[in-house]
């Protein structure tokens, strides 16, 4: 009997811990819940854009997700999820590029996004701008090549949770955090082949760093029966009563490692990445559908070395599908719809949602869809 | 050819003066005899260098152009100098205090008699006259040939020159003090040049009593940041950053400035001295930024109490009317009521050896014992508060620490003739600091609602101050943080200011001037007073 209630009771802790450390999370969830047609959609790279646009394009859209939307109740994945407004996703994105010469194309985009955690609501703005450079044309079995480099990240002026945020050795009853981005510079090589006149493919390969960094952490707790603001200060935690307290410090700094928390490592962390994939592309009189697969690792300093050294779950790879359907109901002027599919919460595309209090959550599988209209010149 | 001879020596008179002293600053010496004045009020003992080349040291040509000053700041150039004077070092007749500082004056071809001052230091950093007229508000007119201490010259012109003075020498030491090594008369040459080159657009820095006077000072202070040596900015940068630090002293220096403007002819010596004296800028920044960087909070808060300090006589002037404890004697009750819980100590034992031995934690009932004695009568003004200090530091390697205050804490006579020190019950604090053994945790304990209203009359029999609750009280609030702070033991040094308070030793020699800095979290709270050193020993 004993031998049965200590795993039982073994159980129940890691439950209970678990269920905390989830409603803990329920800030980062939110980030995680993120997605998208990220900043690349690097899915549906090609070495011919051209075949997209003969000079350019410009294209705007809306991008959804909500439980209306989660036709395939990807979301129940996650209990916290299922039936509630978190991860519910709106944003609107601008994509553009331009042929500056033959072979030569820059490109740029915006993006806002707006997610529902389970009890807040995020804003984050992402950006891009690359560069492409076509050195080789297709020759027969050859495939035409190109060479891609980027500069892309996602920012926020600030995020927070209303709701209680678990940390080792404590619980914050609020968090704030401040100019949260990461930023990232990628290289890809690029080889697409036409098979037909109405069908490429791609194949593709990158790599790139990545760097998060953020401004200031604050929140607040009950420690010892008194309410704290919390300051996270380097790796320092400074708090200050909010309201007199006779059973407490008044003030008090400790090093965040008295809970073990290395707060610079795991919130603003750097890292390398990995990616590879392909996409094809069928032209049919005014319809082109594009499909598009893609493969993701990154090796992160110091932050997966925490979360597994606290024997928890580390997420450093994703696969992501995306499928596209455009209609050119006008010389000029595409309508289309993509659906875009993820493993893994898209960490991918928003680095920044990713450390040791939000990794637990990109276990989560994601969908997400967009509409909008393509001006081509 | 008669006429020819005759040009032949006085060529070479006139190459031989090129030689000794042309050059350089363009200003050759004169060999009519150049007297002086060097001034700060005047200076015994100085050195005067005739600058020839410019360089403001002896060498080079310099080499042969420097005289001394006499008991009234005279001094001559039997050869005449005309290049811009450089005065360092000597004693100031009136204070008698080392000047430490650098005195300018241009160049001056064709004039007899010389002044060096502050203000000419000003002409020497590239002011005109009517701008330093503008910006001290000065009616008198040839500062180049003014002696401001001279009884002919006027008593506005002493105080703004003196003024002038204190500014450009308090904020060079205080920069010299945030960077160890530095050299005090490099860097007051390249404060005075700030103060110039801002005062010349600025003419509010020594006018009255103003925001917008503290204001220029501070942007003085900014100003002579950025024009000294690297090594400032970067000190300061750690500490917090110039803007915090200028509105940290701005005050103090602008109320050192106020009492000298007020000074009459008769008190500007003796006011010179108390704030030349005074260190209380530099010693209480120093020690607030190794605390902790300068932040906005603690700046303002730190110059409410710099304010005050600054302009307090240090020392202490010594009465004989004053307070002290009957034998310099205190005893220690740690409230166990066992016969052997009470332990004498006097003064010298406190501070050799062991100190005071304390059982740790403290009993509640722990109490300090000892008899008030009056010498004469203390003067005690209505309305007088105290503040009281205490600080407790590990000497055993560890970077344990204990500091405690309270302040305004009314002294009054009683009618019996005792001395009643109570804690009011409003708008006192009483606040104690922390730190861990390894450093690492920092903790402050607001204890004012626990002493609020309490009472103590004082008398020349037996007297009781318990402490083993406060101690307590404070320890605990402090102690959610510090797992290890009931085992705390060995030897700690412990440093007692208390300011506003007329105590000497019972032999009536005074005690130590102290400044002592509490960290309260946000800021810093600062204590100048008379102070005492020991230790105390905790056993478990």
């Amino acid at each position: 009997m004993l031998k049965a209630t200590i795993p039982l009771a073994q159980s129940l802790k890691k439950i209970v811990r678990r269920v905390e450390r989830k409603q803990a999370y329920g800030l980062l969830f939110a980030l995680l819940a993120l997605p998208v047609t990220a900043a690349p959609l690097d899915a549906f790279l090609t070495a011919q854009p051209e075949q997209v646009a003969p000079n350019g394009y410009l294209e705007a859209g809306v991008d959804k997700m909500n439980e209306q939307l989660d036709f395939f109740k990807i979301r129940d994945s996650n209990t916290l999820a299922s039936g509630t407004q978190a991860g519910d996703y709106q944003g609107a994105h601008l994509n553009g590029a331009w042929r500056v010469k033959e072979g030569m194309w820059i490109t740029g985009s915006l993006m806002q996004r707006n997610l529902n955690g389970l009890a807040d609501t995020f804003h984050f703005n992402s950006w891009r701008a690359s560069g492409l450079y076509k050195f080789k044309e297709a020759d027969g079995k050859i495939p035409a090549m190109a060479v891609r480099l980027s500069a892309w990240g996602n920012y926020a002026d600030e995020i927070g949770s209303s709701s209680r945020v678990a940390v080792p050795g404590a619980i914050l009853n609020t968090v704030k955090l401040t100019n949260p981005s990461d930023r990232q510079l990628q290289a890809d090589l690029i080889g697409t082949w036409q098979l037909t006149p109405a069908t490429d493919m791609s194949l593709f390969m990158g790599v790139g760093n990545t760097q998060l960094s953020y401004g200031d952490l604050s929140g607040t707790a009950t420690l010892n029966g008194c309410n704290y603001q919390l300051s996270f200060i380097g790796n320092t935690v400074e708090g200050k009563t909010s309201s007199p307290c006779s059973t407490g410090a008044d003030w008090f700094s400790v090093p965040s490692s008295k809970y073990g928390v290395d707060v610079a490592k795991e919130l603003g962390w750097r890292g390398n990445f990995v990616q590879f994939g392909a996409n094809a592309a069928w032209r049919s009189g005014p319809w082109t559908l594009r499909g598009g697969y893609l493969f993701y690792a990154v090796q992160r300093e110091a932050v997966d070395d925490i979360l597994a050294s606290r024997g928890w779950t580390v997420y450093n790879q994703s696969q992501n599908l995306l499928l596209e359907a455009n209609y050119r109901f006008h010389p000029h002027l595409t309508a289309y719809a993509r659906s875009q599919l993820s493993s893994t919460m898209f960490f991918n595309e928003m680095p920044v949602t990713y450390n040791t209090f939000s990794s637990d959550l990109f276990g989560t599988r994601y969908s997400l869809f967009t509409v909008g209209l393509r001006a081509d010149f | 050819m008669q006429f020819k001879l005759r040009l032949i020596p006085a060529a070479a008179v006139t190459f031989l003066m090129v030689a000794c002293g042309g050059g350089g600053g363009g200003s050759p010496a004169v060999s009519t005899v150049t007297s002086g004045v060097a001034t700060d009020g005047h200076l015994n003992a100085a050195t005067v260098l005739c600058d020839v080349d410019g360089t403001g040291v002896v060498g080079g040509k310099n080499y042969t152009t420097t005289t001394t000053t006499d008991g009234t700041g005279r001094f001559s150039f039997a050869q005449g100098c005309s290049a811009a004077l450089v005065v360092t070092g000597g004693t100031n007749a009136d204070t008698n205090l080392p000047f430490n500082g650098v005195l300018k004056a241009p160049a001056d071809a064709g004039s007899a008699f010389r002044v060096v001052s502050p203000l000419t230091s000003l002409l020497a950093a590239g002011m005109t006259e009517a701008q330093i007229k503008t910006s001290l508000n000065l009616s008198e007119t040839n500062l180049l040939h003014t002696d401001p201490a001279a009884t002919s010259s006027s008593a506005d012109i002493l105080t703004k020159t003196l003024a002038l003075q204190q500014l450009i020498q308090k904020t060079a030491e205080l920069l010299v003090g945030l960077t160890p090594g530095s050299n005090l008369q490099t860097v007051y040459s390249q404060v005075a040049f700030a103060f110039a080159s801002l005062s010349s657009t600025n003419s509010a820095l020594l006018g009255t009593p103003t925001a917008a006077n503290i204001q220029a000072i501070e942007a003085a202070v900014m100003a002579s940041v950025s024009i000294a040596n690297k090594a400032v900015g970067t000190a300061l940068t750690t500490a917090g950053g110039v803007p915090n630090l200028a509105a940290a002293v701005g005050p103090a220096l602008n109320a050192q400035v106020q009492l000298l403007l007020a000074a009459t002819p008769t008190t500007i010596a003796s006011v010179t001295t108390t704030v030349q004296q005074n260190t209380a800028i530099t010693t209480t920044i120093i020690g607030a930024i190794a605390i902790a960087p300068l932040t906005p909070t603690s700046a303002t808060d730190l110059s409410n109490s710099l304010a005050v300090d600054a302009v307090a006589t240090v020392p202490p002037p010594v009465t004989t009317n004053y307070l002290s404890l009957a034998g310099d004697a205190i005893s220690y009750d740690d409230g166990t009521g066992f016969s052997t819980a009470v332990t004498s100590y006097t003064m010298a034992s406190f501070n050799t050896g062991a100190g005071i031995t304390m059982k740790w934690p403290v009993a509640d009932t722990a109490a300090i014992k000892f008899t008030l004695s009056e010498n004469g009568t203390a003067v005690l003004v209505p309305g007088q508060t105290l503040t009281a200090g205490v600080s407790i530091v590990d000497t055993s390697g560890g970077l344990g620490q204990i500091s405690a205050y309270v302040d305004n804490v009314s002294v009054t006579r009683t009618s019996a003739g005792g001395i009643q020190i109570q804690v009011p019950t409003t708008g006192a604090t009483s606040l104690a600091y922390g730190v861990s053994g390894d450093g690492t945790i920092k903790a402050v304990k607001d204890f004012s609602s626990y002493v609020s209203g309490v009472s103590n009359t004082l008398t020349a029999t037996a007297n009781s101050i318990g402490i083993g609750g406060v101690v307590n009280y404070a320890v605990s609030g402090l102690g959610t943080n510090f797992s290890s702070m009931a085992t705390l033991n060995g030897k700690y040094k412990v440093t007692i200011v208390v300011k506003n308070l007329p105590l000497q030793h019972a032999d009536g020699t005074p005690f130590a001037p102290m400044t002592l800095l509490v960290p309260t979290g946000t800021s810093v709270k600062s204590i100048t007073g008379v102070g005492l050193e020991g230790f105390i020993t905790l056993t478990n």
